[in-house]
């Protein structure tokens, strides 16, 4: 009696099992979302600034880029905008070889309204208009803020959270994942949190 | 007609006193399942949120994005409160393949709590909840409140709202042996074909009767894996969730295991929910 259930129970996991193959193999043709991965070529892109002009990954080749996802009517955003999170680690680099773009995927995201934001947190680098969703879609970027370093050959080497601090209320042992890769790459070093989980509001896609 | 418009009242009484502000779009109160308290008798607190229409709040688990809902108790000296307990959330799909597991127009929050055994006649103690949340629509909005309750002890039982707990607290997941309308589940973790540190999972749900309609997969959130390409397929009396687990980069993950819920709405379209773990064997150092 035991050895039939055993039995049974063996069978069905192994019928699970090939089920299982099968659902990925269905996977791969329908081309599901994983996004970009470590290591591989960032998705070009070109995107106007708040002036209407057109700002393109490929002219910044040779150079250390980090992209920003943001969404200025999200609290997460605004926290750290209030922290001057964004703007302090962008000053830093700025002399270092590294430029910083943001990008909004909002659907409801203008120019005008980019302009306004920039003037308001007295931000130097260029908030890029993505209100199509298409260059969001193509990084898979799903939360505001959500962070994306990309290395003087164009791969990527970072993708994520900007910190280990969802809530914003950790005192100690705080890590900004952006600031750790890009001194660690700047160092010649590999970057060692390659990847995080990012945290905040979803990115407001039109479809 | 009288019991809902004497409750209205009450919420907009706690509202006032808790001093929410009116755009918050989420409203929290604090309930008990007893008007009284018995010595060592366990009973429950409730926090019910009423959302408003076309917002979410997010459960345990955000999914993609968003922030769990989070409840700390305030209980008076003696007291002790078991684990918060989260109903069996709605799974969303929005705009941009973007997941959530969450709550829309109402939900209560769940924890036991213990009285000591030693409790004076006389007691008259205040509970209170410190609950924090994210509400989205079009846009999110972080939300707090403290709502609190003052209970009196009773040497006789003294029940409260016991309809309305007895619903939310059918809504909380179950392990499955103790569902009549699950005869088996099975799951599996295997080594990817293209990637063999991530893992291609199945779970298959055998049910007592047809396969209900949908079927929603409900992970707990994982630190060190992604889960992509949940698909859910149902036949007969049998739902097959398959999925695939890709460590995040530059992770090794141990051996551990995932836990989900499994949701769905019962004959009656009560939402329902059976607890299941995946076991996901350790990383051969061989495998990279």
């Amino acid at each position: 009696m035991r050895k039939t259930a055993a039995f049974a129970s063996l069978l069905a996991l192994v019928s699970v099992a090939l089920i299982a193959r099968s659902f990925a193999e269905d996977q791969k043709d329908s081309g599901a979302t994983v996004g970009v991965s470590i290591g591989a070529k960032a998705p070009d892109f070109t995107l106007q600034d708040p002036n209407g002009k057109n700002v393109s990954l490929h002219d910044y080749l040779g150079k250390i880029v980090v992209l920003e996802w943001t969404n200025p009517q999200c609290p997460f955003v605004q926290r750290h905008y209030a922290a001057k999170t964004m703007q302090t680690l962008a000053s830093q680099y700025e002399s270092k070889n590294v430029v910083w773009l943001a990008i909004n995927s909002s659907n409801f995201d203008t120019n005008d309204a980019n302009q306004q934001w920039a003037a308001q947190q007295n931000i130097s680098y260029p908030e890029l208009n993505d209100s199509s969703g298409v260059t969001g879609k193509a990084y898979h970027a799903t939360n505001t803020p959500e962070m994306y370093v990309i290395g003087t050959d164009g791969t990527l080497l970072y993708q994520g959270a900007i910190d280990n601090d969802p809530q914003g209320e950790k005192t100690s042992d705080k890590i900004n994942y952006v600031h750790q890769a890009l001194d660690e790459i700047l160092s010649g070093k590999p970057v060692s949190t390659p990847q995080t989980k990012p945290y905040g509001c979803s990115v407001k896609y039109k479809d | 007609m009288f019991t809902r418009a004497f409750c209205f009242c009450m919420a907009a009484l706690v509202s006032f006193q808790t001093a929410q502000t009116p755009a918050a779009h989420v409203h929290a109160e604090l309930l008990a399942d007893v008007f009284a308290i018995q010595p060592g008798k366990p009973f429950w607190l409730g926090v019910r949120l009423s959302i408003d229409p076309g917002w979410h709040v997010y459960w345990k688990n955000p999914g993609d994005a968003g922030l769990p809902t989070r409840v700390n108790f305030t209980l008076p000296d003696g007291f002790t409160a078991r684990l918060l307990q989260f109903p069996t959330p709605r799974r969303f799909v929005q705009p941009g393949n973007i997941v959530a597991f969450g709550y829309e127009d109402s939900v209560m929050l769940l924890a036991q709590i213990t009285p000591p055994p030693n409790l004076p006649a006389d007691f008259q103690g205040r509970f209170q909840a410190a609950v924090s949340w994210l509400v989205c629509s079009d846009v999110c909005i972080l939300g707090k409140a403290t709502p609190s309750l003052a209970l009196p002890s009773s040497p006789s039982p003294a029940s409260a709202d016991r309809e309305l707990f007895d619903d939310w607290i059918s809504q909380l997941p179950v392990n499955w042996a103790g569902n009549p309308e699950v005869a088996a589940v099975h799951s599996t973790a295997t080594p990817g074909d293209t990637n063999p540190s991530s893992r291609t999972c199945a779970v298959q749900i055998t049910w007592t009767h047809p396969a209900p309609e949908p079927v929603d997969f409900l992970p707990e959130a994982l630190t060190d894996y992604n889960l992509l390409n949940t698909a859910v397929k149902s036949s007969q009396n049998t739902t097959l969730i398959g999925f695939t687990l890709e460590p995040l980069a530059g992770k090794t993950p141990g051996p551990e295991s995932l836990q989900a819920v499994v949701g769905y709405l019962d004959k009656n379209g009560k939402r329902r929910g059976i607890d299941i773990s995946v076991a996901l064997p350790a990383h051969d150092a061989n495998n990279h």
